[in-house]
């Protein structure tokens, strides 16, 4: 029982820094409706740009809005380079953007790897001291990291709901084109989205970091479908989905690792994933309208 | 021929192959597959397991079947099991889901098969893989190591060959024809009494198992295969070769896998690493490989050996059709309008 609720306790923490790239993702699915192979990678680099901004300040809360930067210009980088030249494109169809953005992981993943090399390079960890919090054993840190995760979500979450450029953005995510005819800058709105989305990714990547305690290029490729199944699971292009998908796969995957072995813990994200687009491909949290009319 | 050269056209042949059978699914039927070089995988690993001899836990080799076949049989199983597999997954996948959602699903199922062949031991030996295969043809020939060499480069490039010309001929059959009318307007097609998932199933098949008999030729060649040789990323490669060539294209993608997938290695190899850096050129040859593939999607879509599009002859035919296709349609001659690229 003690191991099953600490598995709960770190799927929780796991769950956290995926609820940050899941939400990334399901913006910038909800405003150009295509999955970015690219997600991942956008992690890494904000794992990295932490990493290196740890050299320089040697404080936690300086890597954090490192890493946020770092991924906020490179999923600009990513849309404006890798989307949006092939979104309206006549001719090409939507297979373009998606080897477009696979195209991208590459070329990020191989300059990551140019730069630091292939050996695991070591990330800064806090020594845990262990809380109690209800029935789980969670450090001080892994405490910081669910904080933050939250307030993220929350404040993004109101920032679409309460302000006006939230409320821009929403409805270029709901229909582009009567949003464009109503005089709203939808491609300058779609660019701050994937600017806000990378983020949320950053900073994820830079938890991520903290979490696995050492960095190597393909530490966020490896988590990129586990972040499709949680977005998908919770329904692609809601906030609240993404947040309960990546609920489910944080604690399903931490928990099946203490029944199975850890090695297969991804496999079990990768079977939900499946199950989840062959069965119900609008998630089982419901899913936004889009969602719906995409995958159907 | 110094054998530098008999390896690189050895590998050629064999990823032009791979890159045809991808061209199937990818090319002619639109489908975004992953799983690719997991059906490769598949079919190295069976072709193995049927030509070696039992495998031994004492020494580390612990295998399925150990049948200790001749090289034929090794790889028409690997064929056949891979397109059954294809079978399974595509029937279940090709129905309901297309586009990135079939992207999505393939790279799930190739990652979890990488996991099980490399976690799962008694299946293919787990992380160590399968090693000590046998020269096809050892017990009846008993070649010289470099005449082996040529030896395998000869099946290596009649089975290119042989895949070259099958999918030259299959370009202008009726069945590719739909597949293509499929990929292009699938509202359409079906429209017109064309099952997509049919056809896309039947492509799916036969990418599968070139991709099983490509794996079997890898496995010959490099007489062990592990989790550590091969990798999902391995198709994107393939889909670089493609994408260059020009997709749909028989001789496109023939010239794009030989320019990009052997070209491009090879020069790299020429490059000083920096530092004696294991990393850098493997590295370097990655972000070529992701920069070309930009170029041309940017520049050339198409590719440089673009697919051709059906032209119609003076008689309001297509080119292509046979006489006897001429003839009927002369007597059932009818203004006939093209369907345009323009979507709907």
């Amino acid at each position: 029982m003690t191991a099953f609720l600490n598995a709960v306790g770190f799927g929780i923490v796991t769950a956290s820094f995926l609820a940050l790239a899941t939400t990334g993702l399901s913006l910038q699915y909800s405003v150009s409706r295509l999955p970015n192979f690219a997600q991942g990678d956008i992690m890494t680099v904000g794992a990295y740009a932490a990493y290196v901004a740890n050299g320089w300040f040697h404080s936690l809360v300086f890597d954090g809005i490192f890493a946020g930067l770092a991924g906020a210009a490179m999923a600009w980088i990513v849309y404006m380079a890798l989307i949006r030249p092939f979104a309206n494109r006549l001719g090409t169809n939507r297979l373009t953007a998606v080897v477009s953005t696979l195209a991208g992981a590459l070329i990020i993943e191989n300059v990551l790897l140019m730069f630091f090399g292939g050996n695991a390079v070591a990330f800064p960890t806090v020594s845990g001291v262990s809380n109690h919090i209800g029935p789980f054993l969670l450090t001080n840190e892994q405490l910081v990291i669910i904080g933050v995760s939250l307030a993220s979500i929350i404040a993004l979450h109101a920032l679409l709901k309460f302000t006006i450029v939230g409320k821009a953005v929403r409805a270029v995510a709901d229909h582009r084109d009567l949003a464009r005819v109503s005089g709203l800058p939808a491609g300058l709105l779609t660019q701050l989205t994937w600017a806000f989305s990378g983020l949320l990714t950053g900073v994820s990547g830079f938890v991520l970091g903290l979490t696995a305690g050492a960095l190597v290029p393909t530490l966020g490729f490896s988590y990129l479908l586990v972040i499709f199944a949680a977005a998908v699971v919770g329904g692609i292009g809601s906030i609240r989905g993404a947040l309960g998908g990546a609920l489910i796969i944080g604690v399903g995957m931490e928990v099946s690792a203490v029944y199975l072995s850890s090695d297969y813990k991804q496999v079990f994200a990768l079977f939900l994933l499946i199950a989840t687009i062959l069965i119900r491909p609008t998630g089982l949290l419901g899913g936004s309208r889009s969602a719906r009319k995409v995958a159907a | 021929m110094s054998s530098y050269l008999v390896s690189v056209l050895t590998l050629g042949a064999v990823t032009v192959t791979l890159a045809l059978g991808l061209n199937l699914q990818y090319g002619w039927a639109g489908d975004l597959n992953l799983a690719y070089y997991g059906f490769v995988a598949l079919g190295a690993y069976i072709c193995g397991v049927v030509v070696l001899p039992k495998g031994n836990p004492a020494q580390g080799a612990s295998w399925i079947l150990g049948l200790h076949q001749s090289f034929v049989v090794g790889a028409i199983s690997a064929a056949v099991v891979a397109a059954v597999a294809g079978l399974a997954i595509g029937s279940v996948a090709l129905r309901r889901v297309t586009g990135d959602y079939f992207a999505i699903v393939t790279l799930s199922v190739t990652l979890i098969f990488w996991t099980f062949s490399d976690q799962f031991a008694p299946m293919f030996n787990g992380a160590e893989g399968i090693f000590g295969v046998q020269p096809a043809f050892g017990g009846v020939l008993h070649l010289s190591y470099n005449s082996y060499g040529q030896f395998l480069l000869g099946i290596c490039l009649a089975v290119m060959v042989i895949v070259i010309i099958v999918f030259e001929v299959l370009y202008r059959s009726p069945f590719a024809r739909t597949l293509r009318a499929v990929r292009d307007d699938p509202v359409s097609a079906s429209a017109f009494g064309i099952s997509p998932y049919r056809r896309k199933l039947v492509a799916f098949v036969l990418g599968s198992a070139v991709a099983g008999l490509g794996g079997a030729l890898i496995v010959e060649y490099v007489t062990a295969f592990s989790p550590a040789g091969w990798s999902p990323v391995e198709t994107f490669l393939l889909f670089s070769g493609i994408i260059v060539g020009g997709v749909g294209s028989v001789w496109g993608v023939f010239f794009g896998a030989s320019v990009v997938l052997i070209g491009v290695p090879q020069m790299t190899l020429f490059i000083p690493a920096p530092g004696g850096d294991t990393t850098f050129l493997p590295a370097l040859h990655d972000l070529i490989i992701g920069f070309i593939i930009l170029a041309f999607l940017y520049l050339r879509p198409r590719g440089v050996f673009p697919e051709k599009s059906p032209q119609l002859g003076p008689d309001n035919t297509l080119r292509w059709q046979s006489r006897l296709v001429q003839a009927i349609a002369a007597r059932a001659r009818k203004p006939r309008e093209l369907v345009g690229d323009e979507p709907a």
